[in-house]
């Protein structure tokens, strides 16, 4: 399966074994036995995209349908990429080296914002057109042409590829994916070779499910100067047919320990970001932090059973061979069982010499216990994310967590040898002064002097980490009204808090200020933006959330041309339009045609209580009315 | 119990690195319930090695894993280890046979030597050189082998700057064949901890002594045999 030429090739690249696949329990199955083949894209490095544990999730089950055959598609490294351009090699699976334009559905998921360039360079390096219009006038002239499909959190924006995905899958994808999977092969019995009659059978066949959005079938006109409304902003998002819905409603999983989940995952051979078993516990957060569009997108909360989940641990690790387990939820402290089922996992792997990892831990008492058996005397740092410095801003964006709650916690830390303490914060909030960076650094300072009064004037080796990431505000969110900071915001208030937190014993790291800003941009861009992600990539932007690949200066001549195409004076007018302006309540939001089932009345109030430091309580106390409940049944 | 496996490394597993290899077996007597001895001290590891690591894009004929299990010959033969962990290996890596470690030191220690098979295919500069010397290859060996020093520069460990080594005297045999695309060499080289000599240099010095613009590429190693100073059962 591997020629000489692509042997010569994989000699010349950094680690080669990203691309050649082969790994334990990858499904291997006859090609020609299937009626639909389906590559799964993960628009990043190989090491990124095996350590997703969706990719896994939906590999099993479409594998398990004899009817589909589901393989793997990754971003090169550009070693590759120039080598594979050079040769005229396209990407291919890493189950069969099957070229990627030769699939039935290419299916991206979309994770965060700063891998879109790499969707459209993968595209294009399968031989295809990056815009669906090319690609579906290709289809009509009788070329085949894969469908290209995408979901994952971002989807819930899905405006900024509008242009090149033919199909949205909004929400879970479990049911969903698989769905549109057989109704494909359904369609490819009916059409036979006549590619275009296929693409349009298809499309009108599944327009009317639950979270499949078809961009083509709608029409977006924006507010021109001298309009009733601001220029520029959304004046109509039309329906083009009458068998596509007017808003989207998400898909949804109701019952999530029916549904599959992987018990011989994939294990690379090189090393990942994470190559460990893994088990979701559950699904949705009822906490309803005001930033967190997690929070929100994935309600409501849905458990597995304590007996599922210890089940689906052991055999996963029986299957991998795995050296770790660790869990996977929003919060894994909000289990319902936690208590019991974390007692239960601990003795299980310390019987089979498997290091187990509770990532998220709210840090009570019982999680101290549970963190020192697991850690031994090898702890590993202690993170907090109070994410904001002061009690007016922690109650403006609704994190419950106090400074007594940090600080009781830290005691007990130093007082359990901890030596290491992690905290996260934003700046950037709605609503930040100066006050609360002053705040970070008090916390900072205060955690270090808990140590001296516990451990004596030296402390130890005693060290704490301040890590600020810039804040993106996202669709679907009580935030996603808000302008974000400037980028000479966030540079003064860097260098502000690098100068309060000049105290011994801690650091203080910070993310790149223009990857916040251009996040922000996609996070909430309208069809528009598309075309700066089409120039930017054109231009040679890929990776962009790596700081090595990331080019600011293509991005900014990207901005500068598209600005001239849709009437704005510059790039830094049209970045301004997306970023630096409050939107007004009324307006028409570039993500309201997706209908995530909280209501838009939910987040407003939320908006508003935010702006008068309100906060509201866990939705497990009592419901706050976000509209969920309407569609699903809710947890409680 | 302590005991030697024997196995093939070919296919597109010779992408994956020796270290990673490693891994692969770790996991594979995880899976397999064989319960491994482990090390003492902070951090326990399982008690297994290689007999010499194997460059990525090698394959190999005849690789050795040494390992020492937890469990007693009455819990498993070493066949049923065998055959256990055969079902296990991913495609690429084909285990040849089992034997119960009788050899002091460890593998590494024992070995003295290795043969490789490199493989270079002809372009251009390759017919160039078939039309000095017509297809007689040993025309070639007595050119290359004759020299009293065969220099080269090699990267050191810890040095920036590679140093000037001569690789003659750890060149044990060689012989060269005319084949389908190009030339074949068959080398045994000096392997294992006392003296070592990676076929690499002896690439780079053949690609030289005979003005052969072959991109290295496009060049294939095949490690074809380990010779230890005590043999194995």
């Amino acid at each position: 399966m591997i020629d000489r030429e692509l042997d010569s090739i994989l000699k010349c690249v950094e680690k080669p074994a990203r691309y050649t696949g082969g790994e334990v329990n990858i499904v291997r199955k006859d090609p020609d036995s299937v009626d639909v083949r389906m590559g799964f894209a993960f628009p990043d490095t190989y090491e990124i995209g095996m350590s997703y544990m969706g990719m896994q999730i939906l590999y099993n089950i479409l594998n398990k349908n004899e009817r589909i055959y589901c393989e793997r598609l990754f971003a090169p490294a550009d070693d590759m990429e120039a080598l594979m351009r050079e040769k005229g090699r396209k990407l291919y699976t890493l189950e069969t080296f099957t070229p990627a334009d030769e699939l039935d559905i290419i299916g991206f998921t979309l994770q965060y914002e700063m891998a879109f360039t790499n969707v459209l360079n993968m595209l294009d390096l399968s031989g295809l057109p990056v815009r669906r219009e090319d690609r579906a006038k290709a289809a009509r002239e009788g070329a085949h042409m894969p469908l290209v499909i995408a979901g994952g959190p971002c989807a819930f924006n899905p405006e900024p590829l509008a242009d090149f995905v033919d199909v949205f899958l909004i929400g879970d994808g479990e049911e969903l994916l698989e769905k549109i999977c057989e109704v494909y092969a359904d369609a490819k019995a009916d059409c036979g070779a006549d590619g275009a009659s296929l693409r349009d059978t298809f499309l009108k066949k599944i327009a009317g499910f639950d979270g499949v959005y078809i961009p083509e079938f709608y029409e977006v006109e924006y507010f021109k100067d001298g309009d009733d409304g601001v220029p520029g902003t959304i004046k109509s998002f039309r329906r083009l047919a009458d068998f596509v819905p007017e808003r989207v409603t998400r898909a949804v999983v109701r019952d999530i320990d029916r549904i599959e989940f992987p018990t011989h995952n994939i294990v690379p051979f090189i090393d990942t970001v994470h190559d460990r078993s893994v088990v979701e516990t559950f699904r949705g957060c009822t906490r309803g932090c005001r930033f967190c569009q997690a929070g929100m997108i994935y309600r409501p909360v849905r458990e597995r059973k304590p007996e599922t989940i210890k089940k689906l641990a052991m055999e996963q690790l029986a299957n991998t061979g795995h050296e770790e387990l660790s869990l996977l939820s929003l919060s894994t402290s909000d289990y319902s069982q936690f208590e019991d089922l974390a007692t239960e996992l601990m003795g299980l792997c310390k019987a089979q010499n498997v290091a187990l990892s509770l990532p998220s831990l709210r840090l009570d008492s019982f999680s101290f216990k549970v963190l020192d058996e697991i850690q031994g005397y090898r702890k590993s740092g202690l993170t907090f994310a109070p994410e904001a410095g002061t009690q007016r801003l922690r109650d403006i964006i609704n994190k419950n967590i106090t400074g007594d709650d940090i600080y009781g916690a830290v005691r007990q830390a130093v007082e359990l040898g901890w030596e290491h303490i992690k905290l996260y914060f934003m700046i950037g909030l709605p609503g930040e002064t100066y006050e609360d960076l002053d705040g970070i650094a008090d916390i900072a300072r205060s955690i270090m002097d808990i140590n001296y009064k516990i451990r004596g004037r030296k402390g130890g080796r005693f060290r704490v980490t301040v890590s600020v990431s810039n804040f993106v505000p996202k669709a679907h969110t009580p935030f996603q009204w808000e302008a974000q900071d400037r980028p000479e915001d966030f540079i003064e208030k860097h260098n502000y808090l690098s100068s309060k937190l000049r105290i011994k014993g801690v650091t203080f790291n910070y993310h790149e200020t223009v990857t916040s800003n251009l996040e922000a941009v996609f996070a909430r861009g309208d069809r528009r933006t598309g075309r700066i992600l089409e120039e930017a990539w054109k231009s040679g932007c890929r990776f962009d959330a790596w700081t090595e690949h990331f080019k600011p200066e293509l991005w900014e001549k990207a901005f500068d041309i598209c600005a001239e195409e849709f009437g704005f004076a510059d790039g830094k007018a049209f970045e301004a339009f997306y970023n630096y302006r409050k939107r007004s309540e009324d307006e028409i939001l570039p993500w309201d045609i997706i209908n995530s089932f909280i209501d838009r009345q939910y987040l407003l109030d939320e908006k508003h209580r935010a702006e008068k430091a309100e906060t509201t309580p866990d939705c497990r106390l009592g419901c706050n009315l976000c509209g969920v409940n309407e569609y699903t049944e809710c947890f409680v | 119990m302590k005991y030697v496996i024997r196995f093939q490394k070919t296919g597109v597993i010779c992408y994956t690195s020796h270290l990673d290899i490693m891994k692969v077996f770790k996991r594979s007597f995880k899976r397999s319930g064989i319960r491994l001895a482990y090390s003492q001290g902070f951090n326990p590891h399982p008690k297994m090695g290689f007999a010499q690591p194997l460059s990525l894009g090698y394959e190999s004929l005849d690789e050795y894993i040494e390992f020492e299990t937890a469990d007693t010959e009455s819990d498993r033969t070493a066949q049923e280890i065998l055959e256990k962990m055969r079902e296990l290996m991913p495609e690429g890596l084909e285990l040849l046979s089992i034997c119960e470690a009788t050899h002091s030191k460890t593998l590494a220690a024992n070995t003295v030597s290795a043969e490789y098979r490199i493989e270079i295919p002809f372009n251009a500069s390759g017919a160039q050189l078939w039309a000095t010397v017509p297809m007689d290859a040993s025309v070639l060996w007595h050119e290359y082998m004759d020299q009293d020093q065969i220099l080269t520069l090699k990267k050191q460990k810890k040095k920036k700057e590679p140093v000037l080594v001569d690789i003659r005297p750890k060149i044990r045999e060689m012989v060269f064949y005319p084949s389908e695309d190009g030339l074949r060499i068959d080398a045994t080289l000096d392997s294992g901890s006392d003296s070592n000599l990676s076929p690499e240099l002896v690439i780079t010095t053949v690609l030289e002594k005979f003005g052969l613009d072959i991109p290295r590429s496009e060049v294939r190693v095949t490690r074809t045999k380990i010779h230890f100073k005590e043999h194995l059962t």
